[in-house]
């Protein structure tokens, strides 16, 4: 296990609001290996972009409290400075933020906002940095970077934007990027490009990725593995093709099923899940599923289950009445 | 089908935003008929021209010409105070729950402001208003008196439906929907959806961005690309073999939540170009790769490739029937 870039331990992220503990990041531990691409699946407020931030020390606010651990290829995240974290930022991990029209300085010309992390992080001289930005630009894709390096983000579309994000936080070459939401608010044949430019961008420059989403789409054939979050813990996880055919955990099931495909003839019948996803605020005791899932026991509402492999690698799920195995094995 | 009326029926709508050469062809000749109890999806990316049909229908948005009639009744040249009344049997649901929603108002009184306005004074307001509400899902005794900043999204949503259908419209218009919502809450707005429609005989017409949402509701899809519809046709018969090429771009983007496909070999490349400045002939040439100089030349006007099946297309592809 010596070649794991990332090591998330027991982690707990909690805000201090005016209605109480907000838990929204519940005891979560992973690892990510070198190359491998991660999806990282859940609702609205589900916890997985307060994970996403926390795992990149960006916390920072008076009223969160983070506990646990983080290690990005040895360096521990939480507790440390503003100052070391600075040493890892661009290097070791970066972050594609969702929104490409606010991720960027309306102000400042794309190409400056490349080449500013070479200057600061790699020391680069203005020149270097100027040739190497344009590089950048070319790399993910922006046609005539030269003319466009001196655009500003109004000038470009949602798409080209996103594509500037990406070269800047791939510019110091990070050994792990975390992408946020990096396709939601764009149009469908501009995901399909820039997830293909990403899934490019990580064989050429062998990177580890996290892909963050609703979007179970998005993740299907684009990961190794698959994180499912509910209520800011994980409630299944394992290889891409375990949770998609063979989850355990009914919420896993019910995310699944309550898409609406592209295959299937028009006016399908939708399953549901009844109610809403919890107030952090106001969690049961036991399961926070519990008072959406058809199956849920006594037990259920009562006490929390913990995450319990299923026998096939990597695969487990927190439930007291899991689904039986599609495969027929457990 | 042929001998059925169609409860809408636009012809030629044309939209422009500005003038002179700063002129944006938002809708650029857009016709097509929308009939009783029917269900018709308007598919496109941003930029098309989707949310502006609809807007344009209702006249939120002035067309610049072309006609639109309901029942038989032309409302685009109608001044604005018949209009306002003309528009009770036509409602329209938008994207953003919470902001369609007034937050100073208790939500009975919203789902009651269509008939304060119509028909104030009716005795039975009150159970109008309760009926509605039981119907969409929203208990009115518990959360009756409540705002709309105490709700979340999808509960939102439920209540701008619940408003929508106080004066028994003919037409429901939902723009972008169930876009902002989370996809088990999705999931119940459009099951219930489809049960008021049939409880209410609606006909809707249902704009959406998301392939899988537009064919889940609708009955016939007419896809968009910059202003113009390129394709209409029966949903299943249109999804299983679509005749337009940026029908079939559009379809391969869609991405399915199975492991197992394997659909990421033709992405359409380049971005839609300026509905300033829009291509000659076929709007959709630029990315052709099918493309030829009569494209460029002759703008493709719509051919049945199938029952109810049109495409604008000077090559289309041969579809297989279902």
């Amino acid at each position: 296990m010596s070649n794991e870039l990332l090591v998330v331990k027991d982690l707990h992220t909690t805000f201090a609001t005016a209605g109480g503990e907000l838990p929204a990041v519940d005891g979560i531990s992973f690892t990510l290996g070198q190359n491998e691409t991660l999806g990282i699946v859940g609702e609205s407020g589900s916890g997985k972009t307060v994970l996403a931030r926390t795992i990149m020390g960006l916390q920072a606010i008076k009223n969160a409290t983070v506990t646990g651990s983080v290690k990005i290829n040895g360096s521990e995240v939480v507790g440390t400075s503003e100052e070391d974290k600075r040493k890892i930022w661009g290097t070791e991990v970066s972050m594609i933020f969702q929104d490409p029209m606010t991720s960027l300085n309306p102000v400042m010309r794309i190409g400056k906002q490349v080449d500013e992390t070479l200057r600061i992080l790699l020391g680069m001289s203005k020149e270097d940095a100027k040739k190497r930005a344009i590089e950048l630009l070319e790399l993910v894709g922006i046609p005539s970077p030269e003319e466009r390096y001196e655009a500003f983000p109004s000038e470009l579309s949602g798409g080209m934007r996103q594509r500037v994000v990406i070269a800047t936080a791939l510019a110091c070459s990070p050994k792990l990027v975390l992408a946020d939401e990096p396709t939601t608010g764009l149009d469908v044949t501009i995901q399909a490009q820039i997830l293909n430019l990403l899934d490019e961008l990580k064989e050429k420059m062998q990177m580890s990725v996290i892909l963050i989403t609703h979007d179970l789409g998005v993740v299907a054939t684009r990961t190794s593995r698959i994180i499912v979050m509910y209520a800011g813990r994980i409630v299944e996880m394992g290889s891409t093709q375990d949770v998609f055919k063979d989850h355990r955990m009914p919420y896993t099931r019910a995310l699944l099923e309550s898409a609406p495909k592209v295959s299937n003839p028009s006016h399908t019948r939708l399953v549901t899940i009844a109610g809403r996803p919890p107030n952090l605020l106001a969690l049961e005791k036991g399961c926070a599923f519990a008072p959406r899932c058809k199956f849920a026991t006594d037990k259920c509402h009562n006490e929390r289950p913990e995450l319990q492999a299923t026998g096939t690698e990597g695969h487990m799920f927190a439930c007291w009445n899991p689904l039986t195995s599609s495969r027929g094995d457990a | 089908m042929e001998n059925r009326t169609p409860v809408l029926k636009v012809e030629d709508l044309v939209v422009n935003f500005g003038s002179g050469s700063k002129t944006v062809s938002a809708v650029a000749g857009v016709s097509f008929e929308v009939f009783e109890g029917e269900t018709l999806g308007i598919v496109g990316e941003s930029g098309c021209g989707k949310s502006t049909t609809g807007k344009a229908l209702m006249r939120i948005i002035e067309l610049t010409s072309g006609t639109v009639e309901i029942d038989g009744v032309n409302i685009s040249t109608m001044s604005k105070k018949v209009l306002r009344k003309a528009r009770t049997s036509m409602q329209m649901i938008f994207q953003d729950p919470i902001s369609s929603l007034n937050p100073r108002r208790r939500i009975k009184d919203i789902v009651a402001e269509p008939l304060d306005c119509w028909e104030p004074n009716r005795p039975d307001r009150e159970s109008i208003v309760v009926d509605l509400l039981n119907k969409v899902g929203i208990d009115p005794e518990v959360y009756g008196n409540r705002y709309a900043r105490q709700f979340s999204g999808g509960q939102c949503q439920r209540i701008s439906i619940a408003r929508s259908l106080a004066m028994r419209p003919k037409i429901l218009i939902c723009d972008e929907m169930v876009s902002a919502l989370d996809v088990s809450v999705q999931a119940q707005i459009l099951n219930l959806l489809e049960d008021l429609k049939k409880e209410y005989g609606l006909t809707l017409l249902f704009i959406a961005h998301d392939l899988a949402v537009v064919k889940n509701v609708s009955d016939r899809v007419a896809v968009m690309y910059l202003g113009k519809i390129c394709e209409i046709g029966p949903s299943d018969q249109l999804y299983a073999s679509p005749a337009h090429p940026y029908t079939k771009f559009l379809l391969g983007a869609a991405l399915e939540a199975d492991p197992d496909s394997d659909k990421h070999d033709e992405v359409l490349t380049g971005e839609p170009p300026s509905p300033m400045n829009p291509p000659s002939g076929c709007r959709f040439r630029t990315r052709c790769p099918n493309a030829t100089q009569k494209c460029a030349d002759e703008v493709p006007l719509p051919q049945m490739v199938g029952e109810g099946h049109e495409v604008a297309c000077h090559y289309p592809l041969t579809i297989t029937r279902k």
